[in-house]
């Protein structure tokens, strides 16, 4: 017994191993590595050289979204010119990958490099799928963080048939450009001069998160930045998938249900987070839609009352507000073309001026928000005594 | 004023003390206690007491949350009260990025003074010994990663010097059976550190 107590205490003093606790050392689950390449330096913006540039990497995981069937329409296919004009000034790349959440942001060194370290996995607003199968993908954006504070602001689009929640802020850009229907900027939004994902019509090298087995029949993985065609899907985990991009047409057909292979097999690669995810840095202009939120606009047009005239300076054109596969002659089991009315035009779709992220305005005499011709309009400017002097399109309530 | 209940609790150990040092019966008294013609006639008569039950307290180096499992113990009242316990119990708290486990194996050798009142006992019991002790620390969703992740879970083994100063009321209900109850402020060594906690005990007793 007398000998029990000093026993104990040397063995004690002699057989600890250091206890953590409760210390919140929050060590990164992966480790994301990153090389940018190209000269930041040639490609910024004049009113911006004075400004000493903060580059960086952001971690941004990217939105379920489907285009709204105008721009996915008329941007691609040359039905109408005015149109036309409209979607490629007002319309973001109906195949480009649109942010939602802003993850991890590390500094680039000089040499180029970064790593970005995962303190946290993609929650689950921005996975797709069941518990037993969700994948998420994410493009890791180049910026520079021009009001340094360490992460990256997506800007949003300044449109006005958003609804509510809409427009917003669009944090600057280059030129500054003021929002139409939004409060004047406040900070000096961040420039994007490179993405790994920009679109599904480019070459891309995206971050997948899976969580359980990938089921490529799963018709949700269909859309949500399709990549059919290549052999192997992501890994549970991370992985880095790449592919080398389809046409626009050809994404146009499926979106249309026309269905067949999206990417050449060839191009399709599944890496491990071993590799490095290399960026070219581009011009601001060519890669500001991928900083775009979509704005809850996703696969749906919104229609605004034509209270004020709009901007004439913009594009405009008078065009469908109905939208089908008939379209663009695909024939779609069940889809009986002849009854499509092709030539009604009872909607004015105006360009948003030029700003961070392109917008457009469709007006229609009566209807709501969501459809033209719902049973009870929110307005109705039908009539003669109400119809708008500057009205240029058709009146057509059944298009 | 503001009282701290660490010195209210030591103070009334103190006073407890005293009193059970000052007292008609000690249990260490050479002779032996006459028990109350209404005791239970074993429980006063055996000098060996048994129990074992549930155990609750703080963590002997998690700093928060409560420890929760069971204990047992045995004692013998003769000149000298001396005895053994031994408890396990766990605990687990969170952080933003770690769930933590310590399990807990406290092993204690006790002396204790009590006295008789009515039929059942009150007194002090002074344990020391060691807690051995296993920290597991999981980090927050590196299970959703899979096995890739598992790496970046930790675990530690540590054996830390301890005691507690209980005070306890052991009560005859049903021949040798009845209840145990001790509560009191227990001390770790933890890293070069005293570290003070609490502990408190419910427990089903028996004279053998």
């Amino acid at each position: 017994m007398k000998y029990l107590l000093p026993l104990l205490t040397l063995l004690a003093v002699g057989c600890q191993d250091k206890l953590l606790g409760l210390t919140d050392n929050a060590l990164p689950l992966v480790h994301i590595k990153v090389k940018v390449t190209g000269d930041l330096q040639q490609l910024r913006p004049p009113a911006t050289l004075g400004e000493t540039p903060h580059l960086r990497v952001a971690l941004v995981w990217g939105a379920v979204y489907v285009p709204d069937p105008f721009c996915a329409i008329y941007q691609v296919l040359p039905l109408d010119p005015s149109a036309t004009a409209v979607a490629q000034a007002g319309c973001r790349d109906v195949f480009g990958f649109v942010p939602t959440q802003v993850g991890e942001s590390v500094a680039v060194a000089a040499d180029g490099s970064a790593t970005l370290d995962l303190i946290n996995l993609p929650n689950a607003a921005v996975l797709v799928g069941e518990v037993t199968s969700r994948v998420g993908y994410a493009s890791i954006l180049v910026f520079d963080d021009r009001n340094d504070n360490g992460t990256l602001e997506l800007h949003r689009a300044a449109q006005r048939n958003t609804g509510p929640g809409g427009g917003g802020p669009g944090g600057g850009g280059p030129g500054g450009t003021a929002m139409p229907d939004s409060a004047t900027p406040t900070v000096k939004g961040d420039f994007v001069y490179g993405a790994s994902f920009i679109s599904m019509t480019q070459p891309d090298q995206r971050i997948a998160y899976l969580e359980g087995t990938f089921d490529a029949n799963n018709a949700l993985y269909g859309l949500f930045y399709p990549r059919t065609g290549c052999a192997d899907g992501p890994t549970t985990g991370f992985s880095i998938l790449s592919a080398g991009g389809f046409s626009a047409l050809l994404g146009l057909q499926a979106l249309a249900g026309a269905g067949g292979d999206l990417e050449d097999p060839a191009t399709c690669s599944v890496k491990t987070l071993d590799s490095t995810v290399t960026i070219p840095l581009q011009a601001t202009e060519t890669v500001r839609d991928v900083a775009c939120s979509g704005g809850g606009t996703s696969g749906v047009v919104r229609y605004s009352e034509p209270k004020s005239q709009p901007d004439w300076l913009q594009p405009w054109a008078c065009v469908p507000v109905k939208y089908s596969p008939c379209l663009l002659g695909i024939a779609i089991p069940g889809q009986d073309c002849s009854k499509f009315d092709a030539k009604a035009r009872p909607a004015l779709a105006v360009a948003a001026a030029p700003a961070d992220c392109k917008g457009n305005t469709h007006y229609v005499l009566k209807g709501c928000a969501t459809d033209p011709n719902c049973a009870a309009p929110e307005w109705d400017y039908t009539t003669p005594a109400k119809k708008p002097v500057w009205w240029p399109c058709d009146i057509g309530s059944t298009p | 004023m503001i009282i701290s209940p660490n010195r209210t609790l030591f103070g009334l150990l103190a006073a407890s003390s005293l009193w059970l040092a000052c007292g008609a019966v000690p249990a260490w008294a050479d002779e032996p206690v006459a028990p109350p013609a209404a005791a239970t006639a074993s429980a006063q008569e055996s000098p060996w007491r048994v129990d074992a039950g549930l155990l609750t307290g703080l963590p002997a180096a998690l700093g928060t949350g409560m420890t929760g499992g069971v204990a047992a113990g045995v004692l013998h009242a003769g000149t000298w009260t001396w005895g053994a316990r031994a408890s396990y119990s766990q605990a687990t708290e969170y952080t933003t990025t770690w769930a933590t486990t310590h399990r807990e194996i406290r092993l204690r050798a006790v002396g204790a003074m009590q006295r008789q009142i009515g039929r059942g006992f009150v007194g002090l019991r002074l344990g020391a010994g060691a807690t051995a002790l296993y920290e597991s620390r999981a980090r927050a969703q590196a299970a959703r990663l899979g096995d890739a992740a598992s790496s970046l879970n930790t675990s530690a083994w540590a054996l830390l010097p301890g005691g507690e100063l209980e005070a306890f009321i052991a009560l005859p209900i049903v021949g040798p059976f009845g209840l145990g109850l001790s509560a009191g402020p227990s001390v770790h060594l933890v890293d070069g550190s005293v570290t003070p906690g609490w502990l408190a005990q419910l427990t089903a007793v028996w004279w053998p």
